[in-house]
Protein backbone atom coordinates (compact mmCIF):
# COMPACT_ATOMS: atom_id res chain seq x y z
CA UNK A 1 0.00 0.00 0.00
CA UNK A 2 1.67 3.26 -0.86
CA UNK A 3 1.04 6.29 -2.71
CA UNK A 4 1.71 6.56 -6.47
CA UNK A 5 3.10 9.92 -8.08
CA UNK A 6 4.41 9.78 -11.86
CA UNK A 7 7.59 12.18 -13.00
CA UNK A 8 8.91 12.09 -16.00
CA UNK A 9 11.63 9.92 -15.05
CA UNK A 10 9.47 7.37 -13.33
CA UNK A 11 7.34 6.83 -10.52
CA UNK A 12 7.58 7.18 -7.15
CA UNK A 13 5.67 5.95 -4.40
CA UNK A 14 5.39 7.04 -0.85
CA UNK A 15 4.46 4.33 1.79
CA UNK A 16 1.82 5.42 4.27
CA UNK A 17 4.35 4.61 7.01
CA UNK A 18 6.64 7.22 5.67
CA UNK A 19 3.28 9.43 5.94
CA UNK A 20 2.22 9.12 9.13
CA UNK A 21 5.98 9.05 10.56
CA UNK A 22 6.18 13.15 9.07
CA UNK A 23 2.46 13.95 10.33
CA UNK A 24 3.20 12.37 13.29
CA UNK A 25 6.83 14.22 13.40
CA UNK A 26 4.54 17.85 12.32
CA UNK A 27 1.94 17.34 14.98
CA UNK A 28 4.34 16.56 17.97
CA UNK A 29 6.09 20.02 16.99
CA UNK A 30 3.37 21.67 17.74
CA UNK A 31 2.60 24.07 20.81
CA UNK A 32 -0.34 21.82 23.07
CA UNK A 33 0.84 18.14 22.39
CA UNK A 34 1.98 16.26 24.60
CA UNK A 35 1.39 13.08 23.11
CA UNK A 36 0.49 11.02 20.21
CA UNK A 37 -2.85 8.18 21.39
CA UNK A 38 -1.54 4.51 20.27
CA UNK A 39 -4.26 3.17 18.41
CA UNK A 40 -4.21 -0.49 19.55
CA UNK A 41 -4.41 0.92 23.13
CA UNK A 42 -7.43 3.14 21.89
CA UNK A 43 -9.50 -0.90 21.36
CA UNK A 44 -8.70 -0.88 25.18
CA UNK A 45 -9.19 2.20 26.05
CA UNK A 46 -6.07 3.19 27.48
CA UNK A 47 -3.99 5.71 25.92
CA UNK A 48 -0.63 5.82 26.35
CA UNK A 49 1.99 8.12 25.44
CA UNK A 50 4.67 7.39 22.50
CA UNK A 51 7.70 8.02 22.06
CA UNK A 52 9.48 9.62 19.16
CA UNK A 53 10.72 6.91 17.30
CA UNK A 54 6.93 5.22 16.83
CA UNK A 55 4.76 7.89 17.31
CA UNK A 56 3.38 7.11 13.36
CA UNK A 57 1.44 4.41 15.41
CA UNK A 58 -0.94 7.61 16.22
CA UNK A 59 -1.87 7.83 13.25
CA UNK A 60 -4.21 6.53 10.53
CA UNK A 61 -3.55 7.22 7.22
CA UNK A 62 -6.18 6.35 4.95
CA UNK A 63 -6.81 6.26 0.79
CA UNK A 64 -10.11 6.55 -1.24
CA UNK A 65 -9.93 6.93 -5.02
CA UNK A 66 -6.73 9.42 -4.30
CA UNK A 67 -8.24 11.54 -1.54
CA UNK A 68 -5.61 11.23 1.14
CA UNK A 69 -7.10 11.50 5.00
CA UNK A 70 -5.50 11.35 7.81
CA UNK A 71 -6.48 10.33 11.14
CA UNK A 72 -4.38 11.87 14.75
CA UNK A 73 -5.28 10.60 17.83
CA UNK A 74 -3.64 13.09 19.81
CA UNK A 75 -3.36 13.81 23.76
CA UNK A 76 -3.22 17.45 24.73
CA UNK A 77 -2.04 19.49 27.67
CA UNK A 78 -4.71 20.53 30.34
CA UNK A 79 -5.08 24.33 30.40
CA UNK A 80 -5.02 24.82 26.87
CA UNK A 81 -7.70 25.83 24.44
CA UNK A 82 -7.89 22.17 22.67
CA UNK A 83 -10.29 23.42 20.18
CA UNK A 84 -7.60 25.72 19.15
CA UNK A 85 -4.77 22.88 19.71
CA UNK A 86 -6.38 20.72 17.32
CA UNK A 87 -7.07 23.10 14.61
CA UNK A 88 -2.80 23.99 14.69
CA UNK A 89 -2.19 20.47 14.46
CA UNK A 90 -4.43 20.06 11.21
CA UNK A 91 -3.15 23.56 9.55
CA UNK A 92 0.33 21.87 10.60
CA UNK A 93 0.24 18.64 9.27
CA UNK A 94 -1.76 19.48 6.26
CA UNK A 95 1.49 22.46 5.11
CA UNK A 96 4.24 19.91 5.99
CA UNK A 97 2.89 17.51 4.06
CA UNK A 98 2.20 19.41 0.99
CA UNK A 99 5.25 21.22 1.39
CA UNK A 100 7.76 17.60 1.81
CA UNK A 101 5.75 15.44 0.15
CA UNK A 102 4.18 17.42 -2.34
CA UNK A 103 0.85 15.44 -1.31
CA UNK A 104 -2.51 17.06 -1.39
CA UNK A 105 -4.06 16.21 1.82
CA UNK A 106 -8.51 15.85 1.85
CA UNK A 107 -8.63 15.93 5.46
CA UNK A 108 -6.87 16.22 8.65
CA UNK A 109 -9.29 15.04 11.25
CA UNK A 110 -8.37 15.03 14.93
CA UNK A 111 -9.42 12.84 17.54
CA UNK A 112 -8.30 14.13 20.99
CA UNK A 113 -7.77 10.83 22.94
CA UNK A 114 -6.47 12.72 26.02
CA UNK A 115 -5.98 15.51 28.41
CA UNK A 116 -2.80 15.12 30.32
CA UNK A 117 -2.67 17.46 33.63
CA UNK A 118 1.05 18.09 34.89
CA UNK A 119 0.82 20.47 37.28
CA UNK A 120 1.22 18.60 41.17
CA UNK B 1 9.45 55.81 41.22
CA UNK B 2 7.40 52.48 40.73
CA UNK B 3 9.35 49.76 42.20
CA UNK B 4 6.28 47.91 42.73
CA UNK B 5 3.07 46.84 40.85
CA UNK B 6 -0.22 46.74 42.42
CA UNK B 7 -3.47 45.34 40.75
CA UNK B 8 -3.88 48.19 39.51
CA UNK B 9 -1.26 48.92 37.67
CA UNK B 10 -0.80 45.44 36.61
CA UNK B 11 -4.06 46.04 35.04
CA UNK B 12 -2.56 49.14 33.09
CA UNK B 13 0.38 47.20 32.01
CA UNK B 14 -1.48 43.99 30.54
CA UNK B 15 -3.58 46.83 28.70
CA UNK B 16 -0.87 48.91 27.47
CA UNK B 17 1.21 45.37 25.77
CA UNK B 18 -2.36 44.94 24.02
CA UNK B 19 -2.17 48.30 22.44
CA UNK B 20 1.85 47.66 21.61
CA UNK B 21 0.94 43.97 20.01
CA UNK B 22 -1.60 45.45 17.85
CA UNK B 23 -0.27 48.54 17.02
CA UNK B 24 2.69 46.61 15.78
CA UNK B 25 0.06 43.46 14.59
CA UNK B 26 0.75 43.92 10.44
CA UNK B 27 4.67 43.85 11.21
CA UNK B 28 4.56 40.77 13.09
CA UNK B 29 2.63 39.19 10.60
CA UNK B 30 4.95 40.12 7.84
CA UNK B 31 7.49 38.30 9.88
CA UNK B 32 5.50 34.71 10.46
CA UNK B 33 7.04 32.06 8.44
CA UNK B 34 6.85 28.97 10.88
CA UNK B 35 5.53 27.19 11.95
CA UNK B 36 2.44 27.66 9.01
CA UNK B 37 4.06 30.47 7.17
CA UNK B 38 0.47 32.21 6.48
CA UNK B 39 0.67 35.61 7.91
CA UNK B 40 -1.63 36.13 10.76
CA UNK B 41 0.72 35.41 14.16
CA UNK B 42 0.51 39.02 14.78
CA UNK B 43 -3.30 38.94 13.86
CA UNK B 44 -3.43 36.31 16.00
CA UNK B 45 -1.97 36.86 19.14
CA UNK B 46 -3.42 40.39 19.13
CA UNK B 47 -6.87 38.69 18.87
CA UNK B 48 -5.85 36.61 22.04
CA UNK B 49 -5.06 39.12 23.79
CA UNK B 50 -7.55 41.67 23.13
CA UNK B 51 -10.00 38.42 24.71
CA UNK B 52 -7.96 38.61 27.87
CA UNK B 53 -7.95 42.56 28.37
CA UNK B 54 -11.55 41.94 28.06
CA UNK B 55 -12.25 39.69 30.54
CA UNK B 56 -10.00 41.63 32.59
CA UNK B 57 -11.42 44.76 32.79
CA UNK B 58 -15.11 43.11 33.35
CA UNK B 59 -14.13 41.80 37.02
CA UNK B 60 -13.48 44.39 39.22
CA UNK B 61 -10.09 42.64 40.50
CA UNK B 62 -7.99 44.98 42.64
CA UNK B 63 -4.80 42.68 43.78
CA UNK B 64 -1.83 41.67 41.19
CA UNK B 65 -2.92 38.38 41.33
CA UNK B 66 -6.55 38.42 40.93
CA UNK B 67 -5.90 40.86 37.85
CA UNK B 68 -3.43 38.62 36.27
CA UNK B 69 -5.61 35.20 36.63
CA UNK B 70 -8.54 37.05 35.14
CA UNK B 71 -6.43 38.00 32.58
CA UNK B 72 -5.39 34.59 31.78
CA UNK B 73 -8.45 33.33 32.06
CA UNK B 74 -9.09 35.73 29.40
CA UNK B 75 -6.41 34.72 26.91
CA UNK B 76 -7.53 30.90 27.34
CA UNK B 77 -10.68 31.24 26.37
CA UNK B 78 -9.81 33.40 23.32
CA UNK B 79 -5.99 31.67 22.21
CA UNK B 80 -5.96 31.94 18.19
CA UNK B 81 -3.55 30.00 16.46
CA UNK B 82 -0.11 28.62 17.89
CA UNK B 83 1.21 31.76 19.45
CA UNK B 84 -2.07 32.82 20.69
CA UNK B 85 -1.74 29.56 22.75
CA UNK B 86 1.43 29.40 23.84
CA UNK B 87 0.67 33.04 24.95
CA UNK B 88 -2.11 31.72 27.23
CA UNK B 89 0.52 29.24 28.83
CA UNK B 90 3.05 31.91 29.92
CA UNK B 91 0.05 34.43 31.08
CA UNK B 92 -1.66 31.21 32.68
CA UNK B 93 2.49 30.47 34.61
CA UNK B 94 2.40 33.96 35.17
CA UNK B 95 -0.72 34.18 36.85
CA UNK B 96 0.24 30.89 38.58
CA UNK B 97 3.45 32.06 39.51
CA UNK B 98 1.85 34.86 41.75
CA UNK B 99 -0.96 33.68 43.39
CA UNK B 100 -0.55 34.72 46.62
CA UNK B 101 0.97 38.22 45.91
CA UNK B 102 -1.13 41.10 45.90
CA UNK B 103 1.47 43.47 45.17
CA UNK B 104 4.49 42.53 43.07
CA UNK B 105 7.96 43.75 44.05
CA UNK B 106 11.11 42.35 41.31
CA UNK B 107 11.15 39.30 42.91
CA UNK B 108 7.48 38.49 42.16
CA UNK B 109 7.80 39.97 38.85
CA UNK B 110 10.67 37.09 38.21
CA UNK B 111 8.73 34.52 39.43
CA UNK B 112 5.90 35.19 37.75
CA UNK B 113 7.78 35.35 34.57
CA UNK B 114 10.09 32.03 35.51
CA UNK B 115 6.22 30.58 36.29
CA UNK B 116 5.25 31.00 32.53
CA UNK B 117 8.14 29.50 31.04
CA UNK B 118 7.60 26.85 33.37
CA UNK B 119 4.01 26.06 32.74
CA UNK B 120 4.54 27.10 28.74
CA UNK B 121 7.14 24.46 28.43
CA UNK B 122 4.93 21.78 29.78
CA UNK B 123 2.30 21.97 27.56
CA UNK B 124 4.67 20.81 24.58
CA UNK B 125 5.96 17.45 23.55
CA UNK B 126 8.93 18.75 21.68
CA UNK B 127 9.66 22.52 22.30
CA UNK B 128 10.86 23.64 19.09
CA UNK B 129 13.47 26.63 20.03
CA UNK B 130 14.03 29.38 18.50
CA UNK B 131 10.48 30.60 18.86
CA UNK B 132 7.62 32.86 21.55
CA UNK B 133 9.20 29.93 24.01
CA UNK B 134 12.91 30.45 23.51
CA UNK B 135 12.42 34.18 24.04
CA UNK B 136 10.35 33.64 26.82
CA UNK B 137 12.71 31.03 28.71
CA UNK B 138 15.61 33.79 28.13
CA UNK B 139 13.77 36.64 29.25
CA UNK B 140 12.92 35.00 32.55
CA UNK B 141 16.15 33.83 33.48
CA UNK B 142 17.68 37.56 33.22
CA UNK B 143 14.60 38.70 35.16
CA UNK B 144 15.53 36.46 37.76
CA UNK B 145 19.47 37.00 38.16
CA UNK B 146 18.35 40.65 38.14
CA UNK B 147 15.58 39.96 41.27
CA UNK B 148 18.66 39.11 43.01
CA UNK B 149 20.19 42.16 42.67
CA UNK B 150 17.64 44.58 43.38
CA UNK B 151 14.03 44.62 44.41
CA UNK B 152 13.06 47.33 42.09
CA UNK B 153 10.35 45.93 39.74
CA UNK B 154 10.78 48.50 36.47
CA UNK B 155 14.19 47.57 36.47
CA UNK B 156 13.69 43.56 36.85
CA UNK B 157 11.62 44.62 33.56
CA UNK B 158 14.00 46.46 32.01
CA UNK B 159 16.33 43.85 32.47
CA UNK B 160 14.08 40.84 30.89
CA UNK B 161 13.28 42.70 27.94
CA UNK B 162 16.67 43.84 27.19
CA UNK B 163 17.39 40.04 26.97
CA UNK B 164 14.28 39.23 24.72
CA UNK B 165 15.36 41.21 22.37
CA UNK B 166 19.11 40.06 22.08
CA UNK B 167 17.23 36.64 22.16
CA UNK B 168 14.91 37.91 19.31
CA UNK B 169 17.90 38.44 17.26
CA UNK B 170 19.46 35.08 18.03
CA UNK B 171 16.29 33.37 16.94
CA UNK B 172 17.41 32.88 13.39
CA UNK B 173 20.39 31.03 15.14
CA UNK B 174 18.44 28.27 16.61
CA UNK B 175 15.70 28.11 13.85
CA UNK B 176 16.76 27.42 10.22
CA UNK B 177 13.73 28.43 9.04
CA UNK B 178 14.03 31.83 9.94
CA UNK B 179 17.35 32.61 9.28
CA UNK B 180 16.80 30.71 5.30
CA UNK B 181 14.66 33.62 5.12
CA UNK B 182 16.56 36.03 6.58
CA UNK B 183 13.46 37.40 9.74
CA UNK B 184 13.70 36.59 13.14
CA UNK B 185 10.73 34.90 15.08
CA UNK B 186 7.58 36.38 14.79
CA UNK B 187 5.63 35.02 18.10
CA UNK B 188 8.97 36.23 19.65
CA UNK B 189 8.61 39.59 18.14
CA UNK B 190 5.12 39.96 19.71
CA UNK B 191 5.73 38.89 23.17
CA UNK B 192 8.73 41.54 22.83
CA UNK B 193 6.37 44.48 21.98
CA UNK B 194 4.09 43.41 24.90
CA UNK B 195 6.66 43.75 27.72
CA UNK B 196 8.00 47.56 25.83
CA UNK B 197 4.34 48.17 25.85
CA UNK B 198 4.23 47.08 29.85
CA UNK B 199 7.41 48.70 30.62
CA UNK B 200 5.94 52.52 29.15
CA UNK B 201 2.06 51.58 31.01
CA UNK B 202 4.96 51.14 34.27
CA UNK B 203 7.03 54.38 33.21
CA UNK B 204 3.18 56.42 32.61
CA UNK B 205 4.08 56.64 29.13
CA UNK B 206 1.38 55.65 26.42
CA UNK B 207 1.86 53.73 23.07
CA UNK B 208 1.31 56.47 21.55
CA UNK B 209 4.67 58.01 22.26
CA UNK B 210 5.56 55.25 19.88
CA UNK B 211 6.42 55.42 16.34
CA UNK B 212 4.36 52.77 14.76
CA UNK B 213 7.51 50.04 13.54
CA UNK B 214 6.76 48.77 10.15
CA UNK B 215 8.55 45.71 8.60
CA UNK B 216 11.47 46.82 6.45
CA UNK B 217 11.19 46.22 2.45
CA UNK B 218 13.89 43.40 2.83
CA UNK B 219 12.16 41.55 5.43
CA UNK B 220 8.85 41.79 3.11
CA UNK B 221 10.48 40.89 0.36
CA UNK B 222 12.30 37.87 1.88
CA UNK B 223 9.33 36.66 3.06
CA UNK B 224 7.13 36.97 -0.12
CA UNK B 225 9.96 35.08 -1.80
CA UNK B 226 9.86 32.45 0.45
CA UNK B 227 6.31 31.60 0.20
CA UNK B 228 6.55 31.58 -3.27
CA UNK B 229 9.31 29.50 -3.59
CA UNK B 230 8.94 25.57 -3.60
CA UNK B 231 6.85 24.21 -6.31
CA UNK B 232 7.54 26.48 -8.88
CA UNK B 233 8.19 25.18 -12.83
CA UNK B 234 9.95 27.69 -15.14
CA UNK B 235 7.01 27.71 -17.44
CA UNK B 236 4.29 28.48 -14.74
CA UNK B 237 6.24 31.48 -13.99
CA UNK B 238 3.55 34.11 -15.35
CA UNK B 239 5.42 37.16 -14.35
CA UNK B 240 9.61 36.26 -14.95
CA UNK B 241 11.24 39.71 -13.15
CA UNK B 242 11.50 40.65 -9.95
CA UNK B 243 11.49 44.00 -9.89
CA UNK B 244 12.50 46.40 -7.34
CA UNK B 245 12.34 50.14 -7.80
CA UNK B 246 13.01 53.12 -5.73
CA UNK B 247 11.82 56.69 -6.42
CA UNK B 248 12.54 60.04 -4.79
CA UNK B 249 9.70 62.17 -4.96
CA UNK B 250 10.31 65.29 -6.78
CA UNK B 251 7.56 68.26 -6.23
CA UNK B 252 7.34 68.91 -9.93
CA UNK B 253 5.87 65.93 -10.94
CA UNK B 254 3.60 65.47 -7.52
CA UNK B 255 2.12 68.69 -8.11
CA UNK B 256 1.21 67.78 -11.62
CA UNK B 257 0.01 63.96 -10.22
CA UNK B 258 -0.34 63.49 -6.39
CA UNK B 259 0.68 60.60 -5.25
CA UNK B 260 -1.84 58.25 -3.60
CA UNK B 261 -0.37 54.71 -2.09
CA UNK B 262 -3.69 52.84 -2.69
CA UNK B 263 -4.27 53.85 -6.06
CA UNK B 264 -0.50 53.55 -7.12
CA UNK B 265 -0.86 50.13 -5.59
CA UNK B 266 -3.39 49.29 -7.97
CA UNK B 267 -1.97 50.82 -10.97
CA UNK B 268 0.62 48.39 -10.77
CA UNK B 269 -1.24 45.44 -9.35
CA UNK B 270 -2.38 44.86 -13.00
CA UNK B 271 1.40 44.59 -13.84
CA UNK B 272 1.83 41.50 -11.69
CA UNK B 273 1.87 39.93 -8.32
CA UNK B 274 3.44 39.64 -4.96
CA UNK B 275 3.24 43.43 -4.95
CA UNK B 276 4.78 45.26 -2.00
CA UNK B 277 4.52 49.40 -1.87
CA UNK B 278 6.27 51.03 1.16
CA UNK B 279 6.34 54.85 1.11
CA UNK B 280 6.86 57.59 3.28
CA UNK B 281 7.37 61.76 2.58
CA UNK B 282 10.48 61.18 -0.09
CA UNK B 283 11.13 57.99 -1.01
CA UNK B 284 8.30 54.54 -2.79
CA UNK B 285 10.00 51.41 -2.55
CA UNK B 286 8.32 48.77 -4.77
CA UNK B 287 8.97 45.19 -4.86
CA UNK B 288 7.43 43.09 -7.93
CA UNK B 289 7.33 40.07 -10.04
CA UNK B 290 6.29 41.73 -13.40
CA UNK B 291 6.37 40.87 -16.74
CA UNK B 292 7.05 44.10 -18.22
CA UNK B 293 9.16 45.73 -16.10
CA UNK B 294 9.68 48.79 -17.72
CA UNK B 295 5.88 49.95 -17.59
CA UNK B 296 6.95 49.82 -13.94
CA UNK B 297 9.30 52.22 -13.97
CA UNK B 298 7.45 54.07 -16.32
CA UNK B 299 5.03 54.78 -13.72
CA UNK B 300 6.66 54.97 -11.01
CA UNK B 301 8.76 57.79 -12.81
CA UNK B 302 5.59 60.00 -12.94
CA UNK B 303 6.31 61.01 -9.14
CA UNK B 304 9.92 61.54 -9.31
CA UNK B 305 13.14 60.57 -9.88
CA UNK B 306 14.37 56.64 -9.95
CA UNK B 307 17.52 56.12 -7.72
CA UNK B 308 17.71 52.71 -7.59
CA UNK B 309 16.47 49.84 -10.12
CA UNK B 310 17.04 46.32 -9.64
CA UNK B 311 15.85 43.50 -11.80
CA UNK B 312 16.27 39.78 -11.61
CA UNK B 313 14.91 36.82 -14.26
CA UNK B 314 13.34 34.82 -12.26
CA UNK B 315 13.09 32.14 -14.80
CA UNK B 316 16.95 32.06 -15.44
CA UNK B 317 17.75 32.10 -11.84
CA UNK B 318 14.81 29.45 -11.27
CA UNK B 319 16.21 27.02 -14.14
CA UNK B 320 19.45 27.64 -12.77
CA UNK B 321 18.43 26.61 -9.39
CA UNK B 322 16.57 23.22 -10.40
CA UNK B 323 18.36 22.15 -14.00
CA UNK B 324 22.10 21.95 -12.31
CA UNK B 325 21.61 18.62 -10.55
CA UNK B 326 19.84 17.26 -13.72
CA UNK B 327 22.51 17.46 -16.03
CA UNK B 328 25.19 15.35 -14.10
CA UNK B 329 23.57 11.84 -14.95
CA UNK B 330 23.38 9.26 -11.97
CA UNK B 331 25.38 6.82 -12.38
CA UNK B 332 23.56 3.83 -12.95
CA UNK B 333 25.20 0.38 -12.18
CA UNK B 334 24.90 -2.40 -15.26
CA UNK B 335 24.89 -5.28 -13.10
CA UNK B 336 24.41 -5.96 -9.76
CA UNK B 337 27.06 -7.15 -7.35
CA UNK B 338 27.37 -10.18 -8.58
CA UNK B 339 27.10 -12.23 -5.14
CA UNK B 340 25.31 -12.16 -1.72
CA UNK B 341 26.28 -14.42 0.82
CA UNK B 342 23.63 -14.72 3.22
CA UNK B 343 25.43 -15.84 6.80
Amino acid sequence: MALEMNSQLGSIDISKEVVATVAGGAATDCYGIVGMASQKQIKDGISELLKRDNFSRGVVIRENEGDLMIDMYIIVSYGTKISEVAYNVQSKVKYQLEKLLGLQVESVNIFVQGVRVSNP
Amino acid sequence: MSNTINGQMLLAMFNEGAVALEKHAKRVDALNVFPVPDGDTGTNMSLTIRSGVKEMKQQDATSANQVAKTFSKGLLMGARGNSGVILSQLFRGFAKGIEHDQVLDGQALAKAFDGGVQTAYKAVMKPVEGTILTVAKDAAEKATKSAKKTKDAEQVLVDAIEEAKASLERTPDLLPVLKEVGVVDSGGQGLVYIYEGMLRAMRGETTADDAPEQATMEELVHVEHHNIQGDMNPEDIEFGYCTEVMVRFSDDKTNESPYVEEDFRNTLSQYGDSLLVVSDEDIIKIHIHAEHPGFIMNEAQKYGDLIHVKVDNMRDQHAALSNEPKKTEPPVPKKLKKKLSLL
